[in-house]
């Protein structure tokens, strides 16, 4: 700012000596100098030959250097623009549509779920209108992640943007689940790539149901549309993945976060993994005797401690591995998945709780049989079966076929 | 011997704790104002402390009514006595003391409650007309303050809900009282949360009750509010500064409040009326009394659709600044008498 009090000084006493000037700005006689001297045209020295400092200098072109001091006044006022905030009504009106939002989870029909969203979206728009005057009226402000975060891009750590921010992308989850419309995968990763760029705030405890209730809708888009095609055993492997990675945000948004981005690759849209993937397959045979295989991990709790492996990479997050098993390994763990998908294809139940909780059952029949070659499988099947179901209670975002 | 309370919900002894007071505030209530603003110390204080003593000393006799009230009043009237003997007492104070006293003379034993709210629900009827559903009052204790506040920062430790479905025989509305702090400034509170009660909750044809609905809480609690504000005078000449003066403070403390879902209707629901009416005043060049009314008469109507609440908050969302053309238009046929508010009501949903 010295340069504009040096020529507002200049402007106001319009001949002056340096030492003159001095007293009405904050800059030292030397800057003074070279800022006179960058203003020629408006300001000039009345004696050239003179001492810098002891010279007389005067305004030349006052209403130039007057257009010279508000260009620069607007420049800076431009750099120095007032952070956007939310101001405490729009506060109100977002928490307003949050709970609107969340009474969609429970709605009774299609067409209420349909109001409520359109409800929350005006509330949200009126919103954004409010917060960024350039999304106006409020009935055309566009409720994108990418737009809010272009416009809000300079503060993107504070907890109400970020609030705004998930409340869109919330609206947008919710009408697309109301309306029965896949969100492609890439838009997904790519949302969830937008948030990973902030993860501190999204750990702010005011956030943390709201980012839960994002996962929950994410979750939702990975749900196949029509459950009934597809075998009991990929079922189960998809509901436990979603749901492992749904209760990681209890413990830290940052790692749920980043497994929901293989997951969302691997079961949105478009998926990754192949249809039919079941619980165990054979890969193939390594020169040094051992197999490769891919496998649900949770068999690999009930092996006893003689069927030696090791991990090779996650296919899924916490739910599907490829793992390099010793030939005891691998029959042992071929014998009980087919124990088990034998067990859930004959299932009769068509629910993600109730699948998972039958898993749950079979795991501890062939952990008995496990323990008579090692007693440590007992303790840890129990703890995998204890946390399936957890799982299995978990509450989840509303099947559409099951709320509709 | 004494008859059972008239509210079945309450104790005898709590009851006639409620009447003693109730009726010496009812007595008052043309001084109610003045009594609440000197209220916080001296000798106006401790005329309220000897009336709550007595009050709970009277609560232990189990006499009927006339007797209870008429005990207290003259409890109260050998303390006002004693008190005005006191030769430091202001003038000001003086005057408010010897007036109560006279005024309190007067007190008689009938529920001042019910009398308050056939007063309100007779209005409310009117306004309704064959669209109002009956309803009786009852009342009830609470045992906290119902916003967890205190004393003299919220005097208002009183609350009122009106149970959804109604029953066949029409709608209950319940005031709930804080007993232990029941003070003047709530006696003059009543009036707002009955007239909340009957406007918004009692004649409502909708799905559902939802304490977060910005059409039920907020829009047409802003309408409660301009109902009241038009009433208290029709209601009791005498009592309506201090009922209009206490609906104000009220409001002020209720919409201060964001922290609570109903708090956000509230707050929200406001606005939309003060956008309404902006935009009547505007569009239509109506005065703001004439949009005043347009508003109110607007929520009332659109309370008598039976129509899913959300459909009534969705259209409520819709009143942002500036009103979206669609609605405009819709909005102008309405007043200018083209289509009724169920039409209203449904073109603004087939905007969703």
């Amino acid at each position: 700012m010295s340069t504009e009090r040096v020529l507002a000084a200049a402007a106001a006493l319009r001949t002056f000596t340096v030492d003159e000037l001095a007293v009405f700005c904050d800059e030292q006689p030397s800057a003074i100098v070279a800022i006179l001297g960058e203003a020629s045209g408006r300001i000039e020295r009345t004696d050239a030959d003179a001492d810098p400092v002891a010279v007389k200098w005067r305004v030349v072109d006052l209403d130039a250097l007057r257009r010279d001091l508000a260009a620069r006044a607007q420049g800076a006022q431009a750099l120095a623009a007032p952070r956007c905030t939310i101001s405490a009504s729009s506060t109100t009106r977002l928490l307003l549509a949050e709970q609107t939002l969340g009474e969609c989870a429970a709605a009774q029909s299609a067409a209420e779920r349909r109001i409520l969203v359109a409800t929350a979206k005006n509330h949200l728009r009126q919103v954004v209108a409010s917060t960024l005057p350039a999304e106006r009226p409020w009935w055309s402000a566009e409720l994108s992640l990418q737009r809010l975060d272009e416009a809000i891009g300079r503060e993107p750590d504070e907890p109400a943007f970020t609030r705004l921010r998930l409340d869109v992308v919330l609206a947008c989850l919710v009408e697309c689940d109301v309306a029965g419309h896949r969100v492609p995968a890439r838009d997904l990763v790519d949302t969830v790539l937008r948030f990973q760029r902030h993860p501190a705030v999204l750990e702010h405890p005011q956030l943390r149901g709201l980012v839960g209730r994002f996962f929950d809708l994410v979750m939702a888009q990975l749900v196949p549309k029509d459950r009934s095609r597809v075998p009991a055993p990929d079922r189960l492997i998809a509901a436990v993945a979603r749901r492992r990675v749904r209760a990681q945000v209890e413990h830290g948004v940052d790692a749920a976060m980043h497994s929901l981005v293989p997951l969302v690759q691997n079961l949105g849209e478009h998926r990754g993994l192949d249809r039919e993937q079941g619980l165990y397959h054979l890969v193939g045979h390594l020169p040094d005797g051992r197999d490769r295989v891919v496998v649900y991990t949770d068999l690999l709790q009930i092996l006893p401690r003689q069927c030696s492996w090791q991990p090779a990479a996650e296919l899924l997050p916490g739910t599907l591995v490829e793992a390099v098993t010793e030939p005891e390994a691998t029959t042992q763990l071929a014998h009980c998945a087919e124990a088990l998908e034998d067990d859930l294809t004959r299932s009769p139940f068509g629910s993600d709780a109730a699948l998972i909780g039958q898993a749950a059952h079979v795991f501890q029949e062939l952990a008995e049989q496990a323990a008579v070659l090692d007693g440590t499988v007992r303790a840890r099947s129990d703890r995998t079966r204890c946390e399936l179901l957890t799982l299995a209670k978990a509450r989840v975002w509303p099947a559409r076929e099951e709320a509709s | 011997m004494p008859g059972p309370p008239p509210h079945t919900d309450l104790e005898p002894w709590m009851w006639r704790s409620l009447l003693a007071r109730a009726a010496v505030f009812h007595a008052t209530r043309t001084r109610l104002s003045a009594l609440c603003d000197m209220s916080g110390g001296g000798a106006v204080q401790g005329a309220l402390r000897d009336l709550e003593m007595w009050a709970k000393e009277c609560s232990l006799q189990d006499v009927d009514d006339e007797t209870l009230v008429a005990w207290v009043v003259q409890q109260w009237d050998a303390a006002l006595t004693r008190t005005l003997g006191m030769q430091y007492l202001d003038a000001a104070t003086r005057d408010l003391l010897t007036e109560l006293q006279e005024l309190v003379r007067r007190a008689c034993s009938a529920d001042p409650f019910r009398k308050i709210f056939a007063g309100i629900s007779s209005l409310a009827s009117a306004l309704y007309g064959s669209a109002w559903r009956s309803a009786t009052l009852c009342v009830a204790h609470i045992r906290s303050h119902p916003r967890g506040g205190t004393l003299p920062l919220d005097p208002y430790p009183v609350t009122a809900t009106t149970p959804w479905p109604p029953g066949d025989s029409g709608a209950k509305v319940e005031l709930q009282i804080f007993c232990d702090e029941f003070g003047p400034a709530a006696y003059a509170a009543l009036p707002m949360l009955l007239t909340h009660e009957c406007v918004c909750h009692v004649p409502a044809r909708q799905d559902r009750a939802k304490n977060d609905s910005a059409f039920a809480e907020g829009f047409l609690d802003w309408v409660a509010y301009f109902f009241l504000d038009q009433w208290a005078g029709k209601l009791d000449t005498g009592f309506a500064p201090a009922v209009r003066r206490h609906a104000r403070e009220l409001r002020h403390l209720l919409t201060s409040r964001s922290d609570t879902p109903e708090g956000r209707a509230r707050l929200v629901g406001h606005e939309a009326a003060e956008t309404l009416l902006a935009w009547f005043e505007d569009a239509c060049h109506l005065d703001p009394d004439e949009g005043r009314v347009r508003v109110a008469q607007l929520a009332v109507q659109l309370n008598q659709i039976e129509r899913p609440l959300h459909e009534k908050d969705y259209f409520v969302s819709r009143l942002g600044s500036p009103i979206p053309p669609d609605l405009q238009v819709a909005l102008r046929d309405w007043e200018a008498g083209r289509i009724p508010a169920d039409a209203l009501l449904c073109s603004a949903a087939v905007a969703a």
